[in-house]
């Protein structure tokens, strides 16, 4: 499960120290990514479940310190996708966020008045397009500046681009119109990346190369500008660094992990650097590995890199659960030009209970601000069943919705009384042991008191079977029921739904009689009693 | 058993199975802390059946007990506090011909296994023996990439090929 956002303040010296703020449960099963809007005041998240979660803080007025606040799910937006949703973008107005699933499709999202009866109840996230093309699985998506560009890829190795009409500051209504299919990789594509100024892309891929596009202003035709070789294994995560202040007269710089465990920082050079270095072909400029970082990660793959806008911290998501973060040496007296100083500045080990798959700086809240409090990042780490570690047990609903899922209500008597007779006060009880009994009787319900860990009881026979008119000492009856009451007991009773049900209590007193021949009597009062059959 | 066209390897050389586990009375004893030993994880893959040919992968030799390495305790370099159980499970497994296509869907039928099998903290790590297979670092670099995986997983055709590769034969 999960996101965790993450404070990271400086103490003494060169190391600083991470701290847990909160995590965000609710997915279910493996998150794979999380993406904070431009004004960094929602996260959303995606994984396995199908869904993509909405985060904001309780009563938010906006950006800031709001971020300290308790982060709650605002909404979930659910049926888009068939499969595992692997990747979220927002777009740069943070108005559409776009979706990319393992079901070979991307979804758009908008945010539109909603009104019912008449009344405007606020703006909600609605899908309002599905881009088809991609023969496999859509693993990333990512929006150019503009917001009139999408960029998506897949396993089918190819690179999309996607061209849109309207602007961001009106509703969607036209078709997104695909402007480009780059066919560059020799293997599928992890990840996609625009530069957060210019209309550059950058592709990451399982064939171990990022490679990087622009449009050709004369012929309007996207094309491959260059090839970025050096990772050994698959290039997992692209994060370009947003120059800040004096360094724009330098080329820009991208980041990029890997499965080879290390973290690679590339360089622009244009056709007039300083620094001599030969330009590309067609005069486009020359990009060159200028910092790796390895012998980090203890040799386990790199899911994720997020260069800090505001900071310039490098954080990144690793598969030995950990999230690191990396900070350039002020002034570093290099001896070769432009090669930056890189170090380690901290290790968040166990950060997740599983391997972490992404990591993103908020976008407005600075990382460092003093030495206290600063740096905001979250990190979306793996799989459902640690779920159940950190929340131990099920809903009660959930475990009632799976037993009628093997035996339904309607299979039982019409005169039975059967289902969820006493149902504990708080919809949030988990129940980590259930009791089975055949009746239940003052000596049963005593044993499950004395046990402590017992949350349900599973009683064969009806528990209240007659109207109890009052809960009192008087009969035995009203005992046991005060008393599964008061200790926040839930009783369950199947009874001839589980006669019924296929393979269940009548055909397992048939079968004493072995092979013999089994004639139906009475039919029970499902209406579709074959299907039953499938169960 | 999914549709195959053809049997690559004929005529599979068999391997006596080994014997059953003897559970020791320390193992009985629920106040002793049991860790996961190399014949757990043995008896967990040993009855997984070749997608070609009705035998479990311990008959065909395509895993012996002693290509099982749990990595223990093992101190990283960026250290700070001691990692005193690394939970790493690390298998490599030996195709029974160096050519055989079938590879990587029983090295993802034994991480399905382990992974369903095993707690959660475990990294499992499925690899071709070194030297054993003529696409072995295809093999392994598949198996090594938990997306493809997790993809493959949701994809039904393949997850059926797979549960029938687990499903326990009758009398195994």
């Amino acid at each position: 499960m999960l996101e965790t956002f993450v404070n990271l303040s400086s103490n003494q010296g060169n190391m600083g120290r991470l701290e847990l703020l909160q995590t965000l449960s609710g997915h279910q099963g493996r998150v794979w990514n999380v993406a904070w809007n431009p004004r960094g005041d929602i996260l959303a998240s995606c994984g396995e479940d199908k869904t993509i979660r909405l985060w904001t803080t309780e009563g938010t007025s906006g950006q800031g310190d709001s971020i300290v606040g308790n982060w709650v799910c605002r909404s979930t937006l659910v049926d888009a996708h068939q499969r595992t949703i692997r990747a979220v973008a927002w777009s740069p107005c943070g108005n559409r966020l776009a979706s990319a699933s393992f079901d070979a499709t991307t979804a758009v999202w908008e945010r539109r008045i909603q009104q019912s009866g008449g009344l405007i109840r606020g703006k909600e996230f609605e899908c309002v397009a599905t881009l088809e093309g991609h023969e496999s699985e859509v693993k990333s998506v990512s929006w150019a500046r503009s917001g009139r560009l999408l960029a998506t890829c897949s396993r089918d190795r190819s690179v999309w681009i996607w061209e849109v009409e309207n602007g961001e500051d009106e509703e969607l209504e036209g078709e997104f119109e695909c402007a480009a299919v780059l066919n560059s990789h020799s293997q599928d594509v992890k990840r996609v990346a625009w530069h957060p100024e210019r209309d550059l892309l950058a592709s990451a891929s399982y064939d171990d190369t990022v490679r990087l596009y622009m449009e050709d202003q004369a012929h309007g035709e996207w094309s491959e500008i260059a090839v970025l070789s050096s990772h050994t294994s698959t290039v997992w995560g692209l994060s370009w660094e947003v120059q800040r202040g004096e360094k724009t007269e330098v080329g820009c710089r991208l980041a990029t992990c890997g499965g080879d465990g290390s973290v690679k920082i590339w360089q622009e050079f244009g056709p007039n650097n300083t620094e001599g270095v030969a330009p590309g072909p067609n005069g486009y400029p020359t990009w060159k590995c200028i910092c790796t970082l390895s012998g980090h990660h203890g040799g386990r793959p790199v899911y994720d890199v997020s260069w800090c806008p505001c900071t310039g911290y490098i954080a990144t998501a690793c598969g030995d659960d950990a999230i690191r973060i990396f900070g350039e040496a002020v002034g570093g007296d290099s001896i070769d030009f432009g090669t930056p100083s890189v170090e380690l500045l901290a290790t968040q080990r166990s950060a997740h209970l599983q391997d972490v798959n992404s990591v993103t700086w908020n976008p407005t809240v600075p990382g460092l601000k003093g030495a206290l409090c600063s740096a905001r990042m979250s990190s979306g780490a793996e799989k459902g069943l640690s779920t159940s570690s950190q929340e131990k047990g099920l809903l009660i609903k959930d475990i009632v919705a799976k037993l009628e899922s093997w035996a339904p209500l309607r299979l039982a008597g019409s005169w039975d009384k059967v289902g969820l007779q006493v149902e504990p006060s708080g919809s949030s009880n988990r129940v980590t042991s259930v009791m089975l009994t055949n009746d239940l009787t003052e000596a049963v319900v005593e044993e499950a008191v004395a046990k402590g860990s017992i949350g349900m009881i599973i009683s064969y026979h009806p528990p209240i079977f007659q109207a109890l008119k009052t809960l009192t000492n008087r009969t035995w009856k009203e005992r046991v029921i005060r008393t599964c009451i008061e200790n926040k007991i839930a009783v369950y009773s199947p009874h001839t739904a589980w006669d019924a049900v296929n393979g269940g209590v009548n055909d397992w007193l048939a079968s004493a009689f072995g092979e013999s021949l089994t004639i139906l009597i009475a039919r029970c009062n499902c209406p579709n009693n074959f299907e039953e059959k499938k169960n | 058993m999914a549709k195959l066209e053809k049997l690559e390897n004929l005529n599979p050389k068999l391997f006596r199975r080994c014997d059953d586990r003897v559970i020791s009375s320390e193992e009985q004893d629920e106040n002793v802390c049991d860790e996961f030993d190399n014949r757990e994880i043995f008896d967990l893959i040993r009855s997984i059946n070749d997608p070609e040919h009705p035998l479990t992968l311990e008959e065909l030799n395509v895993l012996e007990i002693n290509n099982i390495h749990i990595l223990k305790t093992f101190l990283k370099h960026v250290v700070f506090h001691v990692d005193n159980q690394n939970n790493e499970i690390n298998v490599r497994f030996t195709p029974t011909i160096p050519h055989c296509s079938m590879a990587t869907l029983i090295g993802l039928s034994i991480q399905v296994q382990l992974l369903r099998a095993l707690p959660t903290r475990f990294k499992v790590s499925v690899q071709v023996t070194p030297g054993s297979h003529a696409s072995e670092s295809a093999v392994n670099k598949q198996l090594a990439d938990k997306e493809r995986v997790a993809a493959a997983l949701e994809n039904t055709y393949l997850l059926e090929v797979i549960n029938q590769c687990l499903t326990l034969k009758q009398g195994a």
